[in-house]
């Protein structure tokens, strides 16, 4: 799983949420390219979008996230780094 | 002895005494002088029973012929009076048939939660005389809906006579009229335990009531409706999910011939509802626009993953397995 992939589903899974500030944003596209990070809070990403985040998370990437990490995190970017972070573990990398 | 296994997997021997069994005859009392014709192997528990029934009461068997048969010539031809059909016979005969093909005749129609725009079909091409009937290996018959009783509650009928309904909650408290909850009953002719599998005798037998492992509804009137098993109910964070309710909006949708909805187990969320499908003939669907369709009917409570598959995996009288489509998600961590 690429990092342009993470992004792809994180992306995907804010749109389905219905987090209206970033679906309809130029930003979208910046941050699945890499070129944007996300502040959480900017776009008003509640506690459904979290948790649809980590369902996203879980069944596109094998991951579990607990709400409760998400926390501590301020960016979609940090959440990238700790999918991938997990992503890496599991694949003994 | 009668082994029952129905989607979940593991085997029960139901052991029914032969008083018990004409207790269960006596509540199909239009087999008695009837001719009984059933295309479902006599190798089913279902289809022997209700042979069984049919020759208490003086009723007469009719077999199918070796080799390819037209169901509805054949019906014809041996002066069948009661037509039993599994749920997926039906759909199909009823989808072939024109113009109240078998007038007269009694269709019955079991296994599962029968829809209305398939009763409606069946009434049209087949015969008005359609009777949805409910029950189990365990208890036989336990409500039928007959003519004139068919409508968008799909109901299963009222109780037959000798046999207490209720629908109760998680605390077995007796639940409003239209409320959701498990399905008991008691009464003569019902098993009061499995031969084998205490663990399983414990769970459906208890308190002196019978669970089937079905939730239900009971209307004012006293009509039950069935909503599904109760095993396979979809927690997610504490939201319950019937399988129906997704697979009544995607089955709406125009790509869409069949759908069945599963949990896939979460550490973090207990289940995440999610999808398969098969899509029509000629039907044109991506996973992506199914997902975001599902998503708008149903909110919290889509499916958030869903496979299109050429077929969906079915036993052979036509209950879909679950199980088995489970396993064909990709993702490894996904429990189920």
């Amino acid at each position: 799983m690429t990092e342009a992939e993470i992004r792809q589903v994180i992306s995907d899974a804010l749109v389905y949420a219905a987090v209206p500030l970033f679906a309809e944003s130029a930003e979208q596209a910046d941050f699945v390219a890499g070129q944007r990070d996300v502040r959480l809070d900017e776009f008003e990403i509640d506690s459904l979008a979290t948790m649809e985040l980590c369902i996203a998370i879980e069944l596109n990437l094998g991951v579990e996230i607990v709400p409760g990490d998400l926390t501590k995190i301020a960016t979609l970017g940090d959440i990238v780094a700790l999918a991938q972070g997990r992503v890496n573990v599991e694949a003994g990398q | 002895m009668l082994r029952t296994s129905g989607t979940t997997g593991a085997m029960n021997i139901v052991p029914l005494s032969a008083a018990q069994l004409c207790v269960q005859a006596d509540r199909n009392r239009e087999y008695d002088g009837g001719r009984l014709f059933r295309p479902a192997s006599i190798e089913h528990n279902n289809s022997k029973r209700h042979r069984l029934y049919c020759a208490a009461l003086g009723g007469t068997n009719v077999f199918r012929p070796q080799g390819a048969f037209d169901t509805i010539a054949y019906c014809r031809q041996m002066r069948v009076t009661t037509l039993d059909l599994a749920l997926m016979q039906a759909v199909d005969l009823a989808a072939r048939a024109r113009g109240e093909a078998l007038a007269g005749t009694d269709i019955r129609v079991s296994g599962s939660a029968v829809p209305y725009a398939v009763r409606r079909q069946i009434e049209l091409n087949l015969s008005r005389r359609l009777f949805v009937r409910y029950g189990s290996t365990e208890s036989g018959t336990v409500s039928i809906a007959g003519p004139g009783e068919h409508d968008a509650f799909e109901s299963v009928g009222y109780g037959v006579e000798g046999i207490a309904l209720q629908v109760v909650d998680a605390a077995d408290q007796p639940m409003p009229p239209g409320q959701v909850g498990h399905i008991r009953m008691r009464g003569e002719g019902i098993a009061r335990s499995y031969l084998d599998g205490a663990e399983q005798t414990a769970r459906r037998f208890r308190d002196g009531w019978y669970w089937p492992g079905d939730m239900g509804s009971l209307a004012a009137d006293g009509r039950l409706t069935i909503h599904g098993r109760a095993d396979d109910m979809i927690n997610l964070n504490g939201v319950n999910i019937f399988p129906a309710e997704i697979e009544g909006v995607l089955e709406a949708h125009p790509a869409v011939e069949a759908a069945a909805a599963l949990p896939l187990g979460s550490a973090v969320h207990g289940q995440i509802p999610v999808a398969a499908v098969e899509l029509q003939s000629g039907g044109v669907a991506t996973e992506r626009e199914l997902v975001a369709y599902a998503r708008e009917h149903l909110a919290l409570r889509a499916p958030r993953r869903i496979i299109i598959l050429d077929r969906l995996p079915r036993n052979d009288q036509g209950k879909i397995l679950r199980r088995e489509i489970a396993k064909l998600f990709p993702n490894p961590r996904s429990k189920s």
